[in-house]
């Protein structure tokens, strides 16, 4: 900090739209007082695709396979809150069995967007050994996407009504395997990784997030469940196969630093991985025989006008879709809200008073998907 | 010619050149081949090592493609630099950079400790000069950072000046603990007053010299910038800081400084601390009986270079597992951890050395 | 029951404005009609009343019906420091009229009111061309260009036409001049 009788300038220093310290195209506007940074502007748009008015020219059939663009790496969370918006206006009844596989996907899907998030804060902090442990479990859960769907990560799997396909026997097996393997390794991370004592200096204490900050920027989703906001969507509002399965909540305590510093954002996510395999040992040993797909009645109609807001709890925080119908073969509005936009909103509180050393480990730890933020 | 120069002679016996040159040519001659034939194949030796330890450790090959299993990788690597075209035009203070880097590095190529028929510079001053070199060294690092007109190099070179100032102190406390314990700074007595066998290591012969050797291995990666201490030449925030601009053939001369630097810091250390080129009494003496000096410096080079690369591949080891500290915590760990260690070290050390004297 | 306690409030509040009250789509919450210039008392009031409490903002949306732009304010109770998170939902709904030609409109922000206003008005200010005039100094922190520099028109419009994109000569002469 500068003293009163020491003047010094402030340096600008403009980084973006590609830099080795974002995680992300943006453009950072930084000033630098030494090494802390001052003041931050944020410059985003970079990844503008029109995926709303690309969904209003194509037929219903067609959105899928834009939500699931929505965010690349969880692809099926785009997929299931268009599918149950529609689903909502058109009053198309999904069986129970179709349900619980969305929600196997979507669990499945959580796990690896958590995965490749710890693969970038080890990136970001330096440490290169855990990438590609890390990355090599990530590769068994993509192979069971491939297995049920086809695809690895835009899986476009989901129909009005319910699944593309049944799940089999052997895939329930699998996913087993899966669950068993993710939970050893989670412990490998914990001794490699995670309690380091050089990544706990790195996280520890740094950028902490607070309910002020929480609440005036609408945080939601791991961020503001380790800075004590405890909001899941899956406990809460939603329902849908995930009340037949018992789970907790992690939320961040501050055990190593102080409450939603970026050790407890980072802690927070290995333990939703935890609980998310414990949700799938559940889910896949009760899951209801029946129809993976209500194809008797899932056709839209032209006769039905209506609107519908659903929302899911993805990896990064809260989904929303908001569905327009109005007797036409095409959407009259289809909007996208997610968590990633109020992130983009919180970077330049968050990151003033950090050291220019930790702006790569904190941006990192945002879980940011410029590919949500900017639609 | 006296005994140092002795092993020059049969060297020379052996190429075919002829015996009565000036001296300042042996000199010139001896210095060329140390680096061809030492520095050179250790470098691509160590690098080629670092990546294949590195891919075990991340469960994957490594170099795999140039050569049998990739052992030409470094060379390939080299060449490839040498013919990449440089983006600006060097003007003076670029040139005066390396003017200064490499006189300052290079220039210890004459001290080096490589046996003990092989040291030209065997005075009081010996050990210190090694560690001077790497004070200029930091210089010409930092001024190549501030003569950038971007913001990565100038945090760069600001960082490089702050590391090497903290590193610097400690590292000469525990320097003066080895001295303190051999009773000179000559390397040849540096390494006379250890033995072959594991206890007579100066490291393990007393705790305070224990001390004094970690003090000293980890306050030359402070220095030095070596991974995982190096703040200052951070890949994630500036882009590798003062390197940043580096393109071509300048960048293998500054990755090439680097890792000259590092070796000679950790065959420093062996020296001083763990046993250096000491080979079995017996082996020695039945060399020098039967005059075979030739034999007698290959096989105590050798003996010294296995050291020194385990040295090497157990700090790579530590710098692969673990992340990379940030430049203030590495400071604040030198002036505060480092530095209260080497002062008791020191005193510890010339406790017990007085104490034997008695 | 909940929705109940919200319009008997807001009808004794305000017993001169008439509300229209809908159901918003299948589900259980209210949406309700608002004249524009009403809004910002109804937001005011509705986040600090001390029952309702609803600061949060989860979504502003914009879609065109026959030629007029229909705003949706879905409003939440806070989440962040009450037990029960989203208890309390109400969706108010403006409208603005959209005028001939590529002209923008202009319309009220909500952001010194709602704090995470700002990030949905200026994204549908840009795709609908809409200008919400604030009451705060416009916080430069963050901007968001979605668009390409000289893009004209506004394309979440129905009346824009797709594939006739327009650059400005001018900026098309400046990268040319660039050499680009």
């Amino acid at each position: 900090m500068s003293q009163n009788y020491l003047r010094t300038d402030l340096t600008t220093w403009e980084i973006g739209p590609y830099h080795g310290a974002l995680p992300v195209p943006m453009r950072l506007k930084l000033q630098l007082d030494g090494e802390v940074i001052a003041h931050a502007e944020v410059e985003t748009g970079f990844l503008h695709r029109g995926l709303e008015k690309a969904c209003e020219l194509h037929p219903w059939k067609s959105l899928v396979s834009y939500a699931d663009h929505l965010d690349p790496e969880g692809a099926v969370f785009g997929e299931i809150v268009l599918t149950n918006a529609v689903e909502e206006i058109f009053g198309i009844p999904v069986p129970e069995r179709a349900q619980c596989i969305r929600v196997i996907l979507c669990e499945l899907t959580r796990i690896s967007s958590h995965l490749a998030y710890i693969v970038r804060m080890a990136k970001m902090a330096g440490s290169e050994t855990i990438i590609h442990y890390v990355l090599r479990d990530r590769e068994r859960v993509l192979d069971l996407f491939e297995l049920l769907t086809g695809a690895r990560f835009s899986i476009n799997f989901l129909r009005y009504g319910g699944v593309r396909f049944d799940v089999t026997e052997g895939f329930i097996e699998r996913v087993l395997e899966l669950c068993e393997l993710i939970r050893i390794r989670i412990k490998e991370y914990n001794d490699v990784f995670t309690y380091n004592h050089s990544f706990i200096k790195r996280s520890a204490n740094i950028a902490p997030l607070s309910k002020e900050l929480i609440r005036h920027c609408g945080i939601t989703g791991p961020n503001a469940r380790a800075s004590g906001v405890c909001f899941d969507l899956r406990k809460t509002y939603y329902g849908k196969a995930y009340d037949r399965v018992e789970f907790e909540v992690p939320v961040g305590v501050g055990a190593l630093g102080v409450v939603g510093d970026v050790h407890d954002r980072f802690i927070v996510r290995l333990k939703e991985v935890s609980q998310s395999i414990e949700i799938l040992k559940q889910l896949v040993e009760t899951i209801p025989s029946g129809e993976y797909c209500n194809l008797v009645d899932n056709k839209i109609s032209r006769a039905i006008r209506g609107e519908a807001v659903s929302r899911v709890e993805s990896s990064r925080g809260l989904l929303s879709c908001y569905v327009l119908a109005d007797g036409k073969d095409t959407p009259a509005r289809v909007q996208f809200t997610t968590s990633s936009m109020f992130n983009v909103k919180l970077i330049p509180y968050l990151i003033s008073g950090v050291r220019i050393e930790d702006l790569p480990v904190v941006l990192a730890s945002l879980d940011l998907s410029v590919a949500e933020a900017d639609k | 010619m006296n005994t140092q120069g002795t092993w020059i002679v049969s060297w020379f016996d052996l190429v075919g050149l002829p015996k009565d040159l000036p001296h300042w040519v042996y000199t010139l001659v001896s210095l060329v081949c140390v680096y061809l034939f030492v520095v050179i194949p250790s470098a691509v030796l160590m690098s080629y090592l670092d990546r294949k330890l590195t891919a075990d450790l991340q469960a994957r090959i490594g170099p795999n493609r140039a050569g049998y299993a990739g052992v030409l990788q470094s060379i390939a690597d080299f060449l490839k630099l040498l013919q990449k075209e440089p983006q600006f035009k060097w003007g003076l203070r670029e040139n005066l950079w390396l003017v200064s880097h490499t006189m300052a590095l290079y220039s210890t190529l004459a001290v080096l400790p490589l046996g003990s028929l092989a040291l030209l510079v065997d005075t009081e001053m010996s050990a210190f000069l090694p560690f001077w070199a790497t004070l200029v060294l930091a210089l010409g690092t930092m001024l190549l950072g501030l003569t950038q007109a971007s913001v990565p190099g100038w945090f760069g070179g600001i960082r490089v000046a702050a590391q090497t100032l903290a590193g610097s102190f400690p590292a000469l406390i525990a320097l003066v603990c080895a001295g303190v314990r051999a009773g000179s700074f000559k390397w040849s007595s540096l390494v006379h007053s250890q033995s072959f066998a594991l206890w007579g290591w100066a490291a393990i012969s007393n705790p305070f010299q224990t001390v004094a050797f970690f003090v000293f291995i980890i306050s030359g990666l402070v220095i030095l910038a070596i991974p995982p201490l190096d703040g200052g030449l951070s890949q994630s925030d500036i882009h590798g800081g003062v390197s940043s601009y580096l393109h071509g053939r300048r960048l293998s001369l500054f990755q090439m400084g680097r890792l000259y630097g590092f070796f000679f810091w950790c065959l420093i250390t062996v020296v001083l601390f763990l046993g250096g080129w000491n080979l079995p009494e017996s082996l020695v003496s039945h060399l020098r009986e039967g005059e075979s000096w030739i034999m007698l410096s290959f096989l105590e080079l050798t003996c010294l270079l296995i050291k020194t690369f385990f040295l090497m591949l157990v700090v790579t080891w530590v710098a692969r597992v673990n992340t990379r500290v940030r430049v203030d915590q590495i400071t604040d760990f030198s002036w505060k951890v480092l530095s209260p260690f080497s002062l008791v070290a020191l005193m510890g050390a010339s406790l017990w050395a007085g104490w034997r004297a008695l | 029951m909940d929705k109940n306690i919200i319009l008997s409030k807001l009808n004794k509040e305000f017993p001169t404005l008439k509300f229209e009250t809908h159901r918003f789509g299948r589900s259980e919450v209210d949406s309700v009609w608002v004249e524009s210039q009403n809004l910002l008392k109804v937001i005011e009031f509705l986040k600090f009343e001390p029952e309702l409490n609803m600061e949060f903002l989860e979504n502003l949306n914009v879609s065109e019906i026959d030629q007029v732009l229909v705003l949706s304010y879905f409003l939440t109770s806070s989440y962040v420091f009450s037990e029960v998170p989203f208890s309390k939902s109400i969706v108010l709904r403006t409208s603005l009229v959209l005028p001939d030609g590529e002209s923008m409109v202009s319309g009220f922000s909500v952001s010194h009111i709602l704090t995470n206003a700002d990030v949905f008005e200026d994204e549908v200010g840009e795709l609908f061309g809409i200008r919400f005039e604030s009451k705060l100094n416009k916080d430069l922190k963050i901007k968001r260009n979605l668009l390409p520099k000289g893009l004209r028109g506004f394309p979440l419009r129905k009346s824009y036409k797709m594939g006739s994109v327009v650059v400005d000569p001018q900026i098309k002469k400046s990268k040319s001049e660039a050499g680009q």
